[in-house]
């Protein structure tokens, strides 16, 4: 469930939670706070900054939750929330680098791809994250949203308070400098 | 390298390895060594980024305690506590504090054994 989605059977919960029943609020955190932070991390490289967004990203979502009406999914909303609380951030994040390698636990292949593919991007992985973390964050944050988690271009300039065209430009600089900071790893020769 | 493998280079970071640069290029590519090799350089990048949607790192332990007591704090149930990430940091100085404290004194008491 890496999109977030709230299962059926939890619908009650959130319709519990946008009611301002708090203990049902609280099962939501702990339901998906392992994404939350998992974004806030992808897109500030740092551990200590990911805790404060995404515990400042809860409050913000109890605060807005009466307003969520269901048009999106629940944890697309709360992505939202995520970005738009670390992009606020962002001055603290350029005071921070991205965290050792060494500090980055090892992590099971994604499902739905093959052995080979799943063995080659946990190879890569270590050396990815701290590729990432040697982005600007501007473009760290365009190449998460776009190639981690799949949001549209036109969803990426929204939030980043950026027009569509820079969200490509930063789309291109970004992987552009992660094929040069991995091309050993990607096949590259010389 | 020719020309048409410099404007390759250039587009395939945006247009994706999968993407379609136009007849005139795409023809290229599919007799270009070169472009493949870096198109499938640029595969390789794409799909390792992707594998990361899956990949969830353990939230902190606390964090759920940490929103709750900010939200307390928010009705005026309690002071406002610090934030998680500042709690860690916060532990850290103190610790390190206690270790210097520890090192001055176990270097007089050598010094003075002396």
């Amino acid at each position: 469930m890496a999109t977030g989605e709230v299962r059926p059977d939890r619908e009650d919960v959130l319709s519990r939670a946008r009611h301002g029943d708090r203990s049902a609020f609280a099962e939501l955190v702990r339901e998906h706070q392992s994404e939350v932070y998992t974004l806030a991390l992808r897109l500030t490289g740092d551990r200590e900054l990911a805790a404060d967004i995404a515990q400042e990203s809860f409050v913000r979502a109890w605060r807005a939750l009466p307003s969520f009406r269901g048009d999106a999914r629940f944890g697309t909303w709360l992505h939202r929330i995520v970005v738009n609380t670390a992009w606020s951030l962002r001055r603290r994040a350029g005071r921070h680098h991205a965290d050792s390698i060494d500090d980055l636990p090892a992590a099971p292949p994604a499902p739905g791809i093959s052995p080979e593919r799943a063995a080659e991007s946990a190879a890569m992985r270590p050396r990815l994250l701290e590729a990432l973390g040697m982005l600007t964050p501007e473009h760290r944050a365009v190449v998460v949203l776009k190639d981690v988690y799949d949001w549209t271009h036109r969803d990426i300039a929204e939030h980043l308070g950026i027009s569509v065209t820079a969200a490509k430009v930063r789309l291109h600089r970004g992987r552009r400098r992660l094929r040069e900071l991995l091309w050993s790893e990607l096949g590259g020769e010389g | 390298m020719s020309a048409l493998c410099l404007v390759v280079a250039q587009r395939v970071p945006l247009t994706g390895p999968d993407g379609s640069f136009g007849a005139t290029l795409d023809a290229h590519v599919a007799e270009c060594l070169a472009c493949q090799a870096e198109a499938a350089r640029y595969r390789k990048l794409v799909r390792a980024l992707a594998a990361l949607a899956d990949d969830l790192e353990p939230a902190p332990a606390g964090l759920a305690t940490a929103v709750d007591a900010a939200l307390d704090a928010a009705d005026g149930r309690r002071r406002p506590p610090v934030t998680l990430g500042r709690v860690a940091a916060a532990t850290g100085a103190v610790a390190a504090t206690a270790a210097g404290v520890l090192a001055v004194a176990l270097w007089r008491r050598a010094r003075h054994a002396a």
